[in-house]
């Protein structure tokens, strides 16, 4: 089983990002997948197809028109007043996780806890040694990343990663140690 | 291979009676050469009992403590030849005499045995260039940054041929960055074969480890070595 990273780039975000891409000058769509890879440090590769697909929706929504005169791949795109607005409006806006996620971590701990302080403790226990796993490779990409490359959007989103198993972690001692001053409460 | 530093299945009780205490029970660790380890748990698991009888400062009430194979003496002259040549400690604050430069805090343990004061120096100028902080040799710790003060500690506690170390907390004291760069600096010492045992409570810090081993009540509880079985590299889609 692969690691995998919680879903960053969402298909609503990469279409604004493709957009406020578009702001630094029109171009066409396989320029605008680099500029994507670049500005994200290669985490995130995109083909050129879902590219084409978010410019697409885009167009329909009035956000970007393409020239019409060039052959039909390499005709570039352009923003549109409303495009520029809108590009503008979501680089500026904080962005909304929205209501809580129905987080299958917390959810099975939770149920866990239900089932008893034994397998509570060890499900605390399972999920730390995993969460820790994935900062220890996630820590390890970042030393590569900073060698190969230097400081820069790769080491800084790998931070990210990393801050939120580290939540994670925190959140599982803290549960921990409310568990057991409770019992001691009880006792 | 035997390791470069291991606890066979030590104990450590303080107090009797009803203040009986067990701060570590049962507790067996190997660690190889070159390899960190962080040894992860809440304030009062153990951890820092855990550092004290690895070093040597503190006899176990039962196990036994290793270094380089050999079963540790507790003698005052086994101690104090194993603290000037053996093992380095590092804390999280107060690791250096303010009166002194940081040149004279690396060469201390080296005088403290009775190496004459010119050798001592060559050698501390020798652990500072390996931590990459020589050009302050002449700076006292009240004019260096949290984590030059550490880099000086990391340099007195691996100055010599001393190729463990033991640090509790080393980046309780800074920021995330400095932080960062402290674990960075023993990451690299550790990869050019120093045994490095590191105590702390922050995930941040341990992601650093080879393996990260968890204390919970003086017990072993589990550990993590950063690897699942089949992932060669993160995915990161």
């Amino acid at each position: 089983m692969a690691v995998k990273s919680p879903a960053l780039a969402s298909g609503t975000a990469v279409r604004f990002a493709l957009l406020a891409l578009l702001a630094q000058g029109e171009t066409h769509g396989y320029e605008l997948k680099l500029r994507f890879e670049r500005s994200t440090g290669g985490l995130w590769p995109l083909n050129v197809g879902q590219v084409y697909d978010a410019m697409r929706r885009l167009e329909r929504d009035g956000l970007v028109t393409q020239s019409p005169d060039s052959d039909d791949e390499r005709r570039p795109y352009a923003l549109t007043p409303h495009g520029r607005e809108v590009s503008e409006r979501w680089l500026s806006a904080a962005s909304d996780a929205g209501a809580p996620p129905r987080d299958e971590l917390a959810i099975k701990l939770m149920v866990a806890h239900a089932a008893g302080s034994g397998a509570f403790a060890d499900a605390v226990q399972r999920q730390r040694e995993a969460s820790m796993a994935r900062l220890q490779v996630f820590a390890r990409r970042k030393a590569d990343a900073a060698e190969a490359a230097g400081d820069g959007p790769e080491v800084w989103l790998v931070d990210l990663l990393m801050l939120r198993a580290q939540a994670d972690v925190r959140w599982l001692d803290l549960i921990e140690a409310r568990a057991g001053r409770a019992r001691e409460g009880h006792a | 291979m035997s390791a470069a530093l291991e606890l066979v299945d030590v104990s450590r009780i303080y107090g009797g009676g009803r203040a009986r205490v067990a701060a570590l029970q049962g507790v067996s660790l190997a660690a190889r050469a070159g390899e960190l380890v962080c040894v992860m748990g809440p304030s009062g698991c153990g951890k820092s009992t855990l550092l004290a009888l690895a070093g040597g400062l503190e006899a176990p009430d039962a196990g036994s403590v290793l270094i380089g194979g050999q079963p540790l003496g507790y003698g005052a002259r086994e101690r104090a030849l194993r603290l000037q040549r053996q093992v380095g400690f590092v804390f999280q604050e107060l690791n250096l005499l303010r009166d002194l430069t940081a040149l004279e805090n690396v060469a201390l343990p080296l005088e403290l045995a009775g190496m004459a004061r010119r050798t001592a120096r060559v050698s501390a100028e020798d652990a500072l260039d390996r931590v990459g902080v020589r050009d302050l040799a002449d700076a006292f710790p009240a004019d260096l940054s949290g984590g030059e003060q550490q880099r000086v500690a990391i340099a007195r506690g691996l100055i010599g041929e001393r190729r463990v170390l033991l640090a509790d907390e080393p980046t309780g004291a800074l920021d995330s960055l400095t932080g960062e760069l402290v674990m960075g600096l023993i990451r690299a010492r550790c990869e050019s074969g120093v045994t490095a045992v590191v105590a702390t409570h922050d995930a941040g810090v341990a992601a650093f480890a080879d393996r990260v081993v968890f204390l919970r009540d003086g017990s072993v509880v589990g550990e993590s070595r950063g690897v699942q079985p089949g992932v060669a590299a993160v995915e990161l889609t």
